[in-house]
């Protein structure tokens, strides 16, 4: 078990890519999307069999599990997303998985702070919410090579108000979670000032369907500039600030 | 029927504006940008001029407002956000009443607009009361903490197997013999939400010393009294010396006379068994008054979240 599943994380990238030249040459199946999911999902339970507890405990595994829970709103919503958002979404997930090769995959265990049930429904619950972000830019993606815009700004409306509502019980329980393990539910602190902000911003999204914009362009354009604000939310807020809420 | 003042207000040219979507998506964009900008403003909290540790704002009153001009624009931005999503969400609520479309979606975004108006209350109140009341170590003995007085009574630390603390798992008692148990993530509030027992860490440190008292074993602290056969016998402290084989206990007996004794050593139907080891947390006392209303924003907002999810979706 030991020699197998550390090739998992390669065979899992390999899988997203061939998803990904199947979606460049117009063969994408649902199929493609769930193999690599399911490959993923036994591997982060490995290891968190190995730990006793949610593998999220280092950045290898916090990719891990955001590419997870990309492909797993993508593998819900397949049927729903173009050929351009799907490789979207397939380029994101190659992205994070092939980042993981830089990274220490040693099995770590969680810091006391860590190890509550409020840190494993916090954690996912924000992962979910980036993915369904994520959905909504491919939706936005998807219009601008010319697709039914009215059908298309409902399906990425839901993926919005999926992302927000999540989010926001995500949001609640990191508060609580605040609370009681530092005190605090806010901190001026790079990560969670962006949280707030990705959070609003996509409040103020999913509201512009009553200031109808003469562009249906404006609100594509926008969603996708709400992924880059997702991307630096999780990882740019880690990488590039000096904040206490990184990896 | 709402009254004529209260209808001409819903009408007026100024709660129009206030409350339509245009003015509400631009002060949510507003807001979101002055968010995203003051992060490259605000200190990290890992650098040396580091910012207060958490909600509070007085800080901000306390300096020259040129200073952090970021944050007065930001709560200017959110004061007016504030007040178009409580007209908005008002009048959106009026009008679906008023066309009898009060379903449970419409409760429910209701409620979640609630609920956020209802969290920046929160935050603004607990910016105003949020602080460090101090710190302090629990241990066997009792300690003052605000009104109460604390002691261990027991616990126990784990680890992980490359041997880092991994939880603190300690049996805490106040001066009304009420227990709870203690640990990170699982703090100690009192004062209503108010004021709560936050721990740090903690570390084996001494020994507590168990009695048994007519039969039932009894973790006893300094100060403590035992009753044995209508006679109270009181622990004043327990040695821990290395010169000692053995830790040994200060007793007052019944008549107020000292003795010292170790363990094995019985006068009727007390005896003392043997010592335990005690464990000594580190704690740090907060204070928000902000808590209790932030956690009925967040019910408010989940309710909302929840009738908004069941709820039917009209069609079309």
């Amino acid at each position: 078990m030991d020699l197998l599943f550390p090739w998992l994380r390669e065979l899992v990238l390999a899988l997203v890519l061939a998803w990904l030249l199947a979606e460049a040459a117009g063969r994408g199946r649902r199929g493609l999307v769930l193999a690599p999911l399911l490959s993923l999902l036994a591997l982060q339970a490995w290891r968190g069999l190995q730990i006793g507890f949610l593998p999220l405990t280092n950045k290898y595994e916090a990719f891990l599990a955001f590419a997870a829970a990309l492909l797993a709103v993508a593998t819900w919503r397949y049927p729903r997303l173009g050929r351009g958002g799907r490789a979207l979404v397939a380029v994101v997930a190659a992205a994070f998985i092939g980042t993981t090769l830089a990274f220490d995959a040693a099995l770590s265990w969680p810091t006391p702070l860590l190890y509550t049930g409020w840190y494993a429904v916090h954690v996912p619950l924000s992962f979910l919410a980036y993915a369904a972000w994520v959905a909504a830019a491919a939706d936005g993606l998807d219009f601008l090579g010319h697709r039914d815009a009215a059908t298309l700004l409902q399906r990425q409306e839901d993926n919005l108000r999926v992302g927000l509502l999540l989010f926001a019980v995500g949001l609640i329980f990191g508060g609580i979670w605040g609370i009681v393990s530092w005190g605090a539910w806010f901190l001026w602190d790079a990560k969670i000032v962006w949280s707030l902000a990705a959070w609003l911003y996509f409040a103020a999204l999913l509201h512009l369907k009553y200031w109808p914009l003469r562009s249906a362009a404006v609100r594509a354009a926008l969603s996708l500039l709400g992924l880059l604000i997702v991307l630096f939310t999780y990882v740019g807020t880690s990488f590039m600030t000096g904040s206490i809420h990184s990896f | 029927m709402p009254s004529p003042l209260a209808r001409r207000l819903l009408h007026s040219r100024l709660f129009a504006t206030l409350a339509s979507a245009r003015v509400g998506v631009v002060l949510a964009l507003l807001v979101t940008v002055q968010l995203m900008a003051s992060s490259l403003f605000i200190p990290s909290p890992r650098s040396r001029d580091r910012l207060p540790f958490s909600e509070d704002m007085t800080f901000f009153l306390q300096a020259p407002w040129e200073r952090y001009p970021w944050f007065w624009l930001l709560a200017l931005s959110t004061a007016l956000l504030a007040l178009s999503t409580a007209l908005g969400a008002l009048r959106a609520f009026w009008l679906r009443a008023a066309a009898g479309r009060l379903d449970a979606r419409a409760w429910g975004v209701a409620l979640v607009h609630l609920g956020f108006l209802v969290g920046l209350a929160a935050h603004l109140q607990a910016g105003l009361s949020a602080g460090v009341e101090g710190q302090v170590l629990l241990g066997p003995d009792p300690t003052p903490v605000g009104a109460h007085s604390l002691r261990v009574v027991e616990g126990s630390l784990r680890h992980t197997p490359d041997g880092s603390l991994l939880a603190i798992d300690a049996v805490v008692e106040d001066e009304r013999g009420r227990r709870q148990r203690l640990g990170f993530n699982r703090p100690w509030f009192y004062d209503g939400y108010r004021r709560w027992v936050l721990v740090q860490g903690a570390q084996p440190s001494g020994a507590v010393p168990v009695f048994e008292v007519e039969g039932t074993p009894v973790r006893a602290a300094a100060g403590q009294g035992l009753q044995v056969g209508g006679a109270t016998w009181t622990v004043q402290r327990v040695s821990t010396n290395p010169s000692l084989r053995t830790p040994m206990v200060a007793l007052l007996d019944p008549q107020g006379q000292p003795l010292w004794v170790g363990p094995g050593w019985s006068q009727g139907e007390l005896r003392l068994v043997g010592f335990d080891p005690a464990l000594v947390i580190t704690a740090l006392l907060r204070r928000n008054d902000g808590i209790p209303l932030l956690l009925v924003a967040m019910g408010v907002f989940t309710l909302g979240v929840a009738l908004f999810v069941a709820g039917r979706r009209p069609a079309g």
